[in-house]
């Protein structure tokens, strides 16, 4: 009866042992959970840059496969196409980022609004102004 | 003729109650019950299920009729075979998760400390049981009452001591019940008011995908660490998935709605059934009830002290009534602490904290059941 009891059951053990396992076990739960948004986060980021390193990047011209070189064709009336892209890029301010004028592009129902922004890359008048950011060629 | 009647009428439940005056007592004490769930509105979901089962168990009949609960081959007998084998309270578990969103407990996973904070009433309580000359697993399956979490003490009982299922689903439920009455002196006897109207700041925003790993976070890392609370976590994360994965929507409509709905209908009232006089109404039961009722005390103070504790390290403090939702009487203790907030202080909104507490606490609770399930094997 009483404490003696407690002792002969190995109770105290027990209670202390049961009490450290059921608190480690939602402290390390805590911590883990804590950290799950930061690794979301870093996730979305890495995808979120892959694709818009997808955007920034020139597709690579493969001759040999005319699917793509298809694709590839520029229209050839460029200057009129930059009268009608640099007005929609001006609320961006300068230098700007192309998803932005892409979807611009895409709102003002534009034809073609990737392979043109592609093709003012690969001619010259947009030009890399820093890291991710365009700027229209004077 | 007259023998006939004299057989019969000694065949009723009339005749044995007149000659057991226990029967009646369990059968008022289920009409209170019933009063307190249908007038008082104190946990009805559970409360009316067990009360009409107290009443329908102390109905006396003649033994031997396969009738009876803790008869062979009775219906209820084999109604009764999901309380004994732990199966309802694993599908109230399943449809606990695909209930429950964890949002706000992903947003502050430091309020997972008071949940786990409030568990320590079911150690203070086992050590008081033992020392009440309990054995130890019958000593377990009363200190989990502590934990406030009705399926939780119906596993770990049914898997320890299955001869006192009836006494502690009846004590566990009933404080469940009656959370507005135990907590509330106790909270304003740990928190100063000034505490009471400490503000919490508004939660963040919880991502899908942050909502969809914690399920499988939480099993392997819970499960992994006490494998004997997986009948309980491992159906409490299944629901959860379910739940937050998106695309098995009607699954999880399923869980929470006809799943969870049946389970509690027959685990409310096979445990009012298993109170039946002869075998509920012994010193040992009293006994019982008394634990139980310094086991939930102690849990709702342990939280509320460790939260104050916490708060001597947090630059940020926190509202210490949000250690007695650390209980998984879910939503109880949350209401309880949110009504608490708000009666101090009107603009204080701490429901969605407090449900954070409370959902850890329904981890936390299930851990301790099956760490002291391995301690007893």
């Amino acid at each position: 009866m009483g404490i003696a009891n407690i002792a002969a059951n190995n109770g105290w053990a027990m209670a202390f042992l049961g009490a450290s396992i059921v608190m480690t076990g939602l402290i390390i739960l805590s911590l883990a959970i804590s950290q799950i948004h930061k690794l979301v986060d870093f996730w979305e980021k890495r995808k979120k840059k892959e694709a818009e390193a997808a955007v920034a990047a020139p597709a690579p011209i493969v001759a040999e496969e005319p699917a793509q070189v298809e694709m590839a064709a520029c229209p050839i009336n460029l200057d009129e196409l930059v009268a009608l892209y640099q007005p929609l890029s001006e609320p961006l301010g300068s230098p700007f980022e192309l998803k932005d004028l892409y979807r611009l592009a895409g709102e003002t129902n534009l034809p073609h609004p990737h392979i043109t922004i592609r093709c003012f890359r690969e001619a010259g008048l947009l030009m890399m102004a820093e890291e991710g950011l365009f700027i229209w060629k004077d | 003729m007259y023998d006939l009647l004299i057989s019969f009428l000694t065949n009723t439940g009339y005749y044995f109650i007149s000659q057991d005056y226990r029967y009646i007592l369990m059968i008022l004490v289920g009409l209170l019950f019933l009063f307190l769930g249908i007038a008082k509105k104190y946990e009805p979901l559970l409360l009316v299920p067990i009360a009409f089962g107290i009443v329908v168990g102390n109905i006396p009949f003649f033994k031997g009729f396969g009738l009876g609960i803790y008869e062979d081959n009775s219906v209820f007998h084999y109604l009764y075979f999901g309380v004994t084998t732990g199966l309802y309270p694993s599908i109230v578990f399943l449809g606990l998760g695909a209930m429950t969103d964890f949002s706000s407990l992903l947003a502050q996973p430091k309020l997972m400390l008071l949940g786990a904070a409030a568990q320590m009433g079911v150690f203070f309580t086992l050590l008081g049981a033992l020392a009440l000359d309990f054995l130890p697993k019958e000593a377990a399956s009363i200190a989990i009452i502590g934990g406030a979490d009705g399926p939780t003490s119906i596993f770990l009982t049914a898997k320890l001591a299955p001869h006192l299922i009836g006494p502690i689903a009846i004590a566990a439920y009933s404080y469940m019940a009656l959370i507005p009455v135990i907590q509330p002196p106790i909270m304003r006897l740990l928190t100063t008011r000034q505490e009471r109207r400490i503000h919490m700041d508004e939660p963040r925003e919880v991502s899908k995908t942050e909502r969809m790993i914690f399920p499988i976070l939480g099993v392997l890392l819970c499960c992994l660490l006490a494998p004997t609370a997986l009948p309980l976590l491992g159906m409490l994360f299944l629901g959860n998935i379910l739940k937050e994965s998106g695309v098995v929507e009607r699954l999880a409509g399923t869980a929470r709605s006809a799943i969870i709905d049946t389970a509690t209908i027959f685990l409310g009232f096979c445990v009012g059934m298993s109170t039946q006089a002869d075998v509920f109404l012994t010193e040992k039961s009293l006994l019982i009830f008394c634990l139980g009722a310094v086991a939930f005390s102690l849990a709702t103070a342990s939280g509320l002290i460790f939260a104050k504790i916490m708060n001597l390290f947090l630059r940020k403090k926190i509202n210490p009534l949000l250690g007695a939702a650390g209980v998984s009487a879910v939503p109880g203790s949350a209401r309880e602490v949110h009504l608490m907030g708000q009666h101090e202080d009107p603009s204080n909104y701490l429901l969605m904290h407090a449900m954070a507490c409370n959902s850890s606490g329904v981890i936390g609770s299930a851990i301790a059941a099956g760490v002291l399930w391995s301690f007893m094997m």
